[in-house]
């Protein structure tokens, strides 16, 4: 399948640097068009990374969810078993996946305003801080440096 | 309402209309001739007033700044200043109102804050499509890195001195005889959990999906807010970042939108914050010790490690709140720039409140 996705979004940015910023005159509006084409790069660079990274947070808040279900009030606990039995099968679905993982989250939210065991809470907050570190959509902010 | 706006944000011209007249170079003039009217009501012994080179800086992520020069004459004498439109664009990192950031710039004139002179209001932005003033431009440059870029590191020092003394007379302004206790309202010794509040009000307009990283930390916050120890003028974003120098002078702190009457240590807080280090610490020299010490001797106030801890965890997660609000503002289709969940800011805020407890 060519051009790769990657090759499409490295493309883009050649095209868009090469020669479209050369012709914008406007400052304001060639920082925007700076910061675009970082965010496109970005995603060149970790797009491929999205579904492995949902396969992993959805494989943990599942387990996480399981072992936190004897702590949370009762109808809690219905909504986790109701979300864990309605698991996408197919894990290519991409979108099925993504709704997934906002489900999760969701119920991981309500868990922690619940009352859990240290064990469980330690063990979701050490899954958040892990989470952070594998979050494969990360821009630092196009700040201006300098201006007069 | 913005559609006049954008002709002239668009950096690459429109094609002449076919009657021969250039639409954006109209919408130009149109807004020039706006400007002219609004600031002949603003200075009552003027004539002749002109608007010429208007044009939109890449300064300021929250609000569109429109420089302008205006020449007009007075009693027999031309004058002429740079002004700046600060206009609401229709998506942006912070919903904030400008009649209360005209206040404030207005409190500060009798003061010794350095800060721009302000001229006109809008807030029904009746006149240009959204909430609007005007202000006089005050010379100098502003850079975001100042104090870990290539001045020699006795001038950084000197400047990084500067920035917390001028932090102390933005604490030490009369809020009752400036009038800003009656305008923007006193929370007492409870500033924490008012800002907390507020900010998390912010977090529930905006928020897209479910992050329980920022319901743990919020929940952390509200356990822990500490009670002010008296309440002070708090510019809200203070940093290298919005001032202007000149040499090695600061000429004037800007971009009080969210200034607000607080806890001492707020803005303390946001300096000392792990998570912007690079605009406000020199390594080794310049670090929360050295910070906090000086900010002792400006003020006389002691500090709280534990308090500014909890500051610290504050301003990351009002932080991230700012950026959740350009998050919505993409997706909704009113801002240009594009923005991320947070979570590195996620992971400082983890790490301080494995610290503080």
């Amino acid at each position: 399948m060519r051009p790769s996705i990657t090759e499409q979004l490295d493309g883009m940015c050649r095209v868009l640097e090469e020669t479209v910023a050369p012709e914008v005159h406007s400052g304001h509006a060639l920082e925007i068009l700076r910061s675009l084409v970082s965010n496109v790069r970005m995603l060149s660079k970790n797009w491929h990374n999205v579904p492995g990274f949902l396969d992993w947070d959805n494989g943990a808040t599942v387990e996480l969810l399981f072992s936190a279900r004897p702590d949370v009030c009762e109808a809690l606990r219905r909504r986790i078993e109701a979300a864990l039995a309605e698991a996408p099968l197919n894990q290519t679905d991409i979108l099925a996946v993504d709704t997934f993982n906002q489900q999760l989250r969701q119920l991981t939210t309500e868990c922690l305003a619940d009352t859990l065991t240290p064990p469980v809470r330690e063990k979701i907050l050490q899954h958040l801080s892990d989470r952070t570190t594998r979050y494969p959509m990360r821009l630092s902010g196009a700040t201006p440096k300098q201006t007069s | 309402m913005l559609a006049s706006t954008v002709a002239v944000a668009m950096p690459v011209r429109e094609k002449p209309s076919t009657d021969g007249t250039d639409p954006a170079t109209d919408q130009q003039a149109l807004l020039e001739n706006k400007l002219a009217s609004v600031l002949l009501g603003e200075l009552p012994e003027s004539s002749d007033i002109r608007v010429s080179q208007l044009v939109r800086t890449s300064t300021g992520l929250s609000r569109e700044n429109w420089m302008f020069l205006a020449e007009w004459r007075e009693r027999g004498a031309m004058k002429s200043r740079r002004m700046l439109l600060r206009r609401d664009p229709a998506g942006s990192l912070l919903v904030t109102d400008r009649e209360r950031e005209f206040q404030v710039l207005r409190a500060l004139e009798a003061t010794s804050v350095p800060a721009p002179p302000v001229r006109w209001v809008d807030s029904a932005g009746t006149v240009f499509g959204s909430p609007s003033m005007i202000m006089d431009v005050v010379e100098g440059s502003c850079d975001w890195y100042v104090l870990n870029g290539s001045r020699p590191l006795e001038q950084r020092l000197h400047l990084a001195r500067g920035f917390i003394e001028l932090l102390a007379r933005i604490q030490k302004v009369d809020v009752h005889k400036t009038g800003l206790a009656r305008d923007l309202g006193d929370p007492g010794n409870n500033g924490a959990i008012t800002e907390l509040k507020q900010w998390e009000a912010e977090f529930r307009r905006v928020q897209l999906e479910p992050l329980p990283e920022m319901e743990l930390i919020l929940d952390w916050l509200r356990q822990r807010a500490p009670l002010s120890a008296g309440s002070v003028l708090v510019h809200g974003d203070f940093k290298p970042g919005n001032a202007l120098l000149m040499g090695d002078e600061i000429t004037a702190m800007l971009d009080w939108e969210t200034a607000h009457l607080g806890d001492p240590l707020e803005d303390l807080g946001w300096i000392t914050n792990p998570a912007r280090a690079r605009e406000h610490q020199i390594r080794g020299v310049w670090e929360r010790e050295q910070i906090v010490r000086a900010y002792t001797e400006a003020t006389g106030r002691y500090v709280d490690p534990r308090e500014l801890l909890w500051w610290n965890v504050f301003s990351c997660w009002k932080l991230s709140v700012i950026i959740l609000t350009g998050m919505h503002a993409f997706v909704a289709g009113t801002l240009n720039r594009i923005y991320h969940t947070p979570v590195w800011l996620f992971q400082n805020m983890f790490t301080l409140m494995k610290e503080a407890d």
